[in-house]
C-alpha cells in the first residue's frame, strides 16, 4: 500500500510538472531585474560546496566529496496590486462620438484603476553530481530556471461598452505570458591543493521562451474607442530559442573554514537574443480576418551576473556569510518585435522597417546583498536566519507591470534534517520578500499634433527619452507587491 | 527521532515520498494560455466589429476629374490617409481608370511639407459594371511613405484595392480592400474611402476630406 501511494504520489506530480512545463513566479523576481535563483534557499550562493554551485559558482563542485542528487522546489505565492493613475491616459474624450480616446465616464474606469495578481506557482531544481573518486574534483548536471517566470492577471470589471475591460487596466502591458530561461547545466570543478584554490566552468544551454498577450493598438495608445466605434486591440506574441552562455567561478579557502568565492555567469548568447514565433494582431473594430498570425521574431539581451562572497564558520557547529551579486540589466534597453518577413527588417530609427512591437525597458544594472548564519541545534540539525536586500533596475520611468521590478527587503528562516547515516538531507526554509510601494507620477499629456495643440492628446514620451517607434502606454499609478518564498527539497548521496 | 524514521521505513519509500512532495507544488501552478485569451477576446469584440458595405450602387456616371481621396484604416479610422486621385471614366468602353499618390500629412511629414506629393503613382484600370456603375480597382502592393502615414512613424505596404461606384459625378466612394503586409500582417478589412473633387490650386494636405459613404 505504501508503495503504491509513493508510485503514484510521485507520478502526480511529474505529470503536474510536465504538464505545464516549469513554471515560476513572473518577473518581479527574488532577486534584481527578471533574475529568481533562489533554489538552495540559504545555501544557495558562490560559496557553496554543494549541488547548488552548478550555477552561483562551478568551483564549489569541486568540494562535492562523493555523488549526489539534489531534488529541490521554490513554491511561491505572489501577491500584486495595480492601481492605474487616470491621469496616465493618453486621451479622454468628452463625446465618445468624435476621435480616438477614452470616453469618460465607464471608459475612464476601464482604463485605469485596480488590477489585482494572486498566484501560487513553483520552479524546481534537480541536479545530480559526482566526483568519481577523484578527491578536489566535482562534474554535476542540473536543470533549473534563474531567469523569468509568469503571471495570470484577475479578470477586471465588465463594462459593457469596452469589451476589453474585463482583461483589467494591466492588460496594457500583459494580460497573461510568460518570460522565462530554463537552464541545463554541465559544470565542473577542480581544487588545486597547493593553493586552496578551487575553480570552475559550466556550460549552459538556455531554452528562453517569451509568451505575452496585452492590449495594444496601432500607434501604442491606449485608445479604446475610434469615432465611437471600437478602437482597442490585441497583441499576443509567442517565441523561444536555444542559446549557450557560461559560467565560471573561483573558490578560495586561505585558512581553514574561510571560503572566499567570485563568479561570473554570462549572457545567455553572449550578448542579444533572437526568439523565433509568431504574433496574432488585431487592431481596431473592423472585421475579424481569417488570420491574425505574422511570423516575428524578438530580439533582447539578458545580463551577465557577478556573484561573490564569503564565508566561516566551525563545520556542524555555527557559520556565518555574506554575499552579493551584481547584475547588468543595462543591456535590457528594449524587447523588439519583428516581421520576419521583411527584408531589412530592424529595430533602429524613428521608423524601423519591419516593426510589430518595440517595448522600451531601459533597466539599469542592479545590485542585490545578502547575509546569514547556520547554527547546528543538534546533530543533524542545522538551523539558518538571513536577510537582505536588492536594488531595483527598472527606473521609475520605465516601470510597468508586467516585467516589475523594486527594491526588496528579505528575511528567511530554515531548517536542514541530515538522516539516514548522512545519506539524506531535507531542507526546508520560508522567505518573505517586502516590497516597498512604488507610486509613479503620470508622464503628463501633449498633443499628439504640435501644430495642433488644442486637439488630440497622448502621453508625453519626449520627456523619458522615448522616440515615437517605441510608444507604450503610461504605467504611471500605485505598485503595491509581496512574495513569500517556501524553499522545500531533498538530497541524496550515494 | 532519526533512528525512528530509519528503522520503520523502508528507505526506497522515504525517498520516493520526499521526492513526491518536492515536486507536489509543481502541478498547482496554472498555465498562462495566450492562444485561448486572444480567441476569447475576438469573441467578446464580435458584436462590436463593424463591416462597412461600398453602399447602394445606382448607375454608371462619368466621375472623371482629379480628386482628394481619404482612407480611413480601420486600424485608427480617425486618421485618415490622404491621396490625390484622378479618374477617367470611359462610359463607352465601360472602364474606369484611376492613379493614386499618397501626399504628406501631420506628424510625420518631417521636413516634407504638408501636402506635398509623396511616393510613387500607383494605377489601375478595371471594368465599371454597365448596370449599377460598381468596380474594383486592384492597385497591387503600394507603399505608402512615412511622410504620409498619420497614424505610425513607419512605411507602410499593402496589397491595396478600392471597391465602389460611381456615385455622383463628382462623387465616388466605397471599401479598402486588401492586406497591410509590412510591417505586419494586418487585414484592411473594415476600412472606408471617399473622394471629393479637388480645385485648381487647392492644397491636398489641408482640404476637406470625406473618407466614407454616407450612412
Amino acid at each position: 500500500m505504501a508503495s503504491r501511494l509513493a508510485r503514484l504520489s510521485a507520478r502526480t506530480a511529474l505529470v503536474g510538472l510536465f504538464s505545464c512545463a516549469l513554471v515560476v513566479p513572473s518577473a518581479p523576481a527574488h532577486a534584481t531585474g527578471l533574475l529568481v535563483a533562489r533554489f538552495g534557499g540559504e545555501w544557495g550562493h558562490p560559496m557553496s560546496d554543494d549541488l547548488w554551485s552548478i550555477y552561483y559558482n562551478p568551483a564549489g563542485l569541486s568540494l562535492l566529496n562523493g555523488t549526489k542528487l539534489v531534488v529541490s522546489g521554490s513554491l511561491a505565492w505572489r501577491s500584486f496590486t495595480y492601481t492605474r493613475d487616470p491621469g496616465a491616459i493618453d486621451d479622454i474624450l468628452s463625446d465618445p462620438a468624435v476621435g480616438a480616446g477614452t470616453p469618460e465616464g465607464d471608459g475612464v474606469l476601464a482604463n485605469s484603476g485596480v488590477s489585482t495578481l494572486s498566484n501560487f506557482v513553483a520552479s524546481p531544481f534537480m541536479a545530480f553530481g559526482t566526483n568519481f573518486g577523484i578527491e578536489g574534483f566535482g562534474v554535476g548536471v542540473g536543470l533549473y530556471v534563474p531567469i523569468g517566470g509568469q503571471s495570470i492577471w484577475d479578470p477586471g470589471t465588465k463594462r459593457d461598452a469596452f469589451p476589453g475591460a474585463d482583461d483589467a487596466p494591466v492588460r496594457w502591458w500583459t494580460i497573461e505570458g510568460t518570460a522565462r530561461s530554463i537552464y541545463t547545466t554541465l559544470a565542473a570543478g577542480y581544487r588545486i591543493p597547493a593553493l586552496r584554490l578551487s575553480v570552475g566552468f559550466g556550460l549552459n544551454v538556455v531554452l528562453t521562451e517569451l509568451d505575452n498577450i496585452q492590449a495594444r493598438n496601432v500607434d501604442g495608445a491606449d485608445t479604446l474607442t475610434a469615432n465611437g466605434r471600437l478602437q482597442e486591440g490585441r497583441a499576443r506574441i509567442k517565441a523561444s530559442s536555444v542559446d549557450l552562455a557560461i559560467g565560471a567561478g573561483l573558490l578560495w579557502e586561505p585558512v581553514d573554514n574561510l571560503f572566499i568565492g567570485v563568479s561570473y555567469q554570462s549572457q545567455p548568447n553572449f550578448g542579444e537574443q533572437t526568439l523565433k514565433g509568431d504574433v496574432d494582431i488585431i487592431f481596431g473594430g473592423g472585421p475579424t480576418p481569417e488570420s491574425t498570425r505574422t511570423k516575428a521574431e524578438v530580439t533582447q539581451s539578458m545580463p551577465d551576473v557577478i556573484r561573490f562572497g564569503a564565508r566561516y564558520g566551525k563545520p556542524r557547529c555555527w557559520e556565518v556569510r555574506a554575499f552579493a551579486d551584481w547584475a547588468r540589466w543595462s543591456v535590457l534597453d528594449e524587447q523588439c518585435i519583428l516581421n520576419a518577413t521583411v527584408a531589412g527588417r530592424s529595430c533602429k530609427g524613428d521608423a524601423p522597417p519591419g516593426k510589430i512591437i518595440i517595448i522600451p525597458r531601459n533597466w539599469t544594472d542592479a545590485w542585490g546583498v545578502r547575509a546569514g548564519g547556520s547554527w547546528w541545534a543538534a546533530e543533524g540539525v542545522e538551523l539558518v536566519l538571513g536577510g537582505g536586500w536588492d536594488g531595483t533596475s527598472v527606473p521609475d520611468e520605465m516601470l510597468e507591470p508586467a516585467f516589475f521590478d523594486g527594491e526588496k527587503f528579505h528575511a528567511t528562516l530554515g531548517a536542514k534534517f541530515t538522516l539516514a547515516d548522512d545519506k539524506l538531507e531535507l531542507m526546508v526554509e520560508y522567505t518573505q520578500l517586502f516590497y516597498p510601494d512604488r507610486d509613479i507620477a503620470a508622464r503628463g499629456r501633449v498633443a499628439r499634433d504640435p501644430a495642433n495643440p488644442d486637439g488630440p492628446t497622448w502621453s508625453d514620451i519626449d520627456s523619458i527619452g522615448l522616440r515615437e517607434a517605441v510608444r507604450v502606454p503610461d504605467a504611471a499609478g500605485l505598485y503595491e507587491h509581496s512574495i513569500g518564498v517556501v524553499e522545500i527539497g531533498a538530497s541524496y548521496r550515494f | 527521532m532519526r533512528d525512528l524514521i530509519r528503522s520503520r521505513t523502508p528507505s526506497w519509500v522515504l525517498k520516493a515520498s520526499l521526492l513526491s512532495l518536492a515536486l507536489g507544488g509543481f502541478g498547482l501552478a496554472g498555465c498562462p494560455d495566450s492562444r485561448s485569451e486572444f480567441d476569447e477576446f475576438l469573441d467578446k469584440s464580435e458584436p462590436f466589429r463593424v463591416v462597412p458595405t461600398a453602399g447602394e450602387c445606382l448607375g454608371p456616371v462619368d466621375l472623371s476629374g482629379t480628386y482628394l481621396m481619404g482612407a480611413a484604416v480601420a486600424v485608427d479610422l480617425t486618421k485618415p490617409i490622404r491621396f490625390k486621385m484622378v479618374l477617367a471614366v470611359d462610359l463607352t468602353a465601360s472602364t474606369i481608370q484611376a492613379s493614386l499618390q499618397a501626399v504628406a500629412a501631420p506628424p510625420n511629414n518631417g521636413a516634407t511639407a504638408v501636402g506635398t506629393l509623396v511616393g510613387e503613382v500607383y494605377t489601375a484600370t478595371t471594368p465599371l459594371d454597365a448596370d449599377d456603375g460598381s468596380f474594383s480597382l486592384d492597385f497591387g502592393s503600394i507603399i505608402v511613405p512615412v511622410e504620409a502615414n498619420p497614424i505610425l512613424a513607419a512605411a507602410v505596404t499593402a496589397e491595396f484595392a478600392l471597391e465602389g461606384c460611381t456615385s455622383t459625378p463628382t462623387a465616388s466612394c466605397g471599401i479598402v480592400v486588401g492586406d497591410i503586409t509590412a510591417p505586419a500582417a494586418i487585414p484592411l478589412a473594415g476600412s472606408t474611402w471617399a473622394v471629393t473633387p479637388l480645385a485648381e490650386g487647392a492644397d491636398p494636405g489641408t482640404a476637406a476630406l470625406l473618407v466614407a459613404c454616407p450612412e
